[in-house]
């Protein structure tokens, strides 16, 4: 097989929509790891312990493949491993959650290598039923880390919204890119 | 908005920058007059921040018409910046009303005092006023991701905000990058300035973050351009 292979990384808590988003991207039916799942506090009955993976091909001959980390913290190891080399990491929170701070924290500590130069994306889900905490305070848990990346309300079920996850993705390289040249 | 050239003023030295440029409207005036006005345009090129043209039709950004205009069609929207010509003596002293015939002074004094105004106000003009003077090379970055009122949901403003906040940029890579028309950029520019969230950067007082990863370029490289005609194919 020719051309060369891309990566891009979505991470975030059980149930924040990993899975759905990496499907609206991939060419086939994405590979996933999903099990039921024996935890009574995901509002989910299947879960992913390993982690998902989907691909499209690009017209250059490019791949560009999408990995959907397990949401647990006990598999961070993978998430360095995952984070290697990726163009871009979308990092999914669920706003619904008890602490969706809380949970950005732990994926903004498990990532911290890659997003000193990795472009990211935060994208909010569950926001139109649990509006607390607001977009702004997710900025704000940002900046405390150094870290300016867009937050943006997402519903991983509508395909344009996982576009603009991308896109947000893309044009921080298109500047980086631009950067470089001048 | 369009943008035209602008002379560079001798005490400007950054003034040879794109400028913007405002429509003036003359609805229902005689020909005689709008030649007038074209040429104290001309005139006063030099001391005015936009560049002021005479549109022979809508869209105006402020208009100079007749003290009567019941009979003018002007287009529909928010009032205009308007300048009204009247005929005999203009009892009370108004700056927006003149009695004829047209002094140039005062077509001058209510062009400046319109900048003015657009200057404290939200809109394209009043943004290409407050950044007229600004060096095109200067660099703007984002100190924060801005809050949800300042970006209205609206996905151009979410590109800006986040090509601001990877990489300093100066107006016209931000138009050219986000594929946004550069007076929209000026007018987010100058919002984001108004809430204290961007940083003015003199070129190269940064070393970019990019710069710093090995390979991580080079791989970009390849497949931007593929993953914006995907996305562009899918959207």
């Amino acid at each position: 097989m020719t051309g060369r292979l891309h990566k891009i990384v979505f991470t975030g808590v059980a149930g924040a929509g990993k899975t759905t988003a990496i499907a609206a991207l991939s060419d086939r039916p994405p590979v996933n790891t999903d099990v039921a799942s024996t935890d009574p506090a995901l509002p989910k009955t299947r879960t992913t312990v390993g982690l998902d993976f989907g691909e499209f091909v690009l017209d250059n001959g490019d791949r560009v493949r999408f990995f959907g980390t397990p949401g647990q913290e006990r598999f961070d190891f993978l998430w360095h491993i995952l984070a290697r080399d990726a163009l871009g990491i979308v990092i999914l929170c669920d706003n619904a959650r008890p602490d969706p701070l809380g949970d950005l924290c732990m994926y903004l500590t498990g990532f911290a290598e890659s997003l000193k130069t990795v472009p990211c994306v935060v994208g909010v889900g569950r926001l139109e039923t649990s509006p607390k905490p607001t977009l702004d305070d997710y900025a704000a848990l940002l900046l405390q880390r150094g870290l300016v990346p867009p937050v943006l309300h997402v519903d991983v079920r509508r395909r344009v919204d996982v576009m603009l996850l991308l896109d947000l993705l893309l044009i921080q390289l298109e500047a980086d890119l631009l950067s470089d040249g001048r | 908005m369009n943008a035209a050239p602008r002379a560079a003023p001798a005490a400007r030295p950054h003034a040879a920058q794109v400028r913007a440029i405002a429509r003036l409207g003359t609805p229902g005036l005689p020909p005689n007059e709008v030649a007038l006005i074209r040429s104290l345009c001309r005139l006063y090129d030099q001391r005015l921040s936009l560049a002021w043209r005479v549109a022979d039709a809508p869209p105006y950004d402020a208009v100079i018409r007749e003290l009567r205009p019941d009979d003018i069609q002007l287009p529909p929207g928010p009032a205009l910046p308007t300048l009204h010509l009247a005929r005999g003596s203009v009892g009370r002293q108004r700056g927006d009303v003149q009695a004829r015939p047209i002094r140039a002074d005062a077509v001058l004094q209510w062009l400046q005092a319109t900048e003015r105004a657009w200057r404290h106000q939200d809109g394209p003009v009043a943004v290409a006023v407050a950044a007229a003077g600004r060096p095109p090379e200067l660099r703007y970055r984002l100190r924060r991701w801005p809050p949800e009122r300042l970006l209205h949901k609206d996905m151009r403003r979410m590109r800006m905000a986040t090509l601001l906040a990877r990489q300093p940029l100066t107006l016209a890579e931000l138009a050219e990058l986000s594929g946004v028309a550069q007076d929209q950029c000026a007018m987010f520019l100058r919002v984001l300035h108004a809430s204290t969230l961007l940083d003015d950067v003199l070129p190269r007082a940064t070393t970019p973050a990019a710069l710093q990863r090995n390979g991580y370029l080079e791989r970009a490289q390849h497949a931007v351009s593929a993953l914006r005609r995907r996305i562009w194919m899918w959207l």
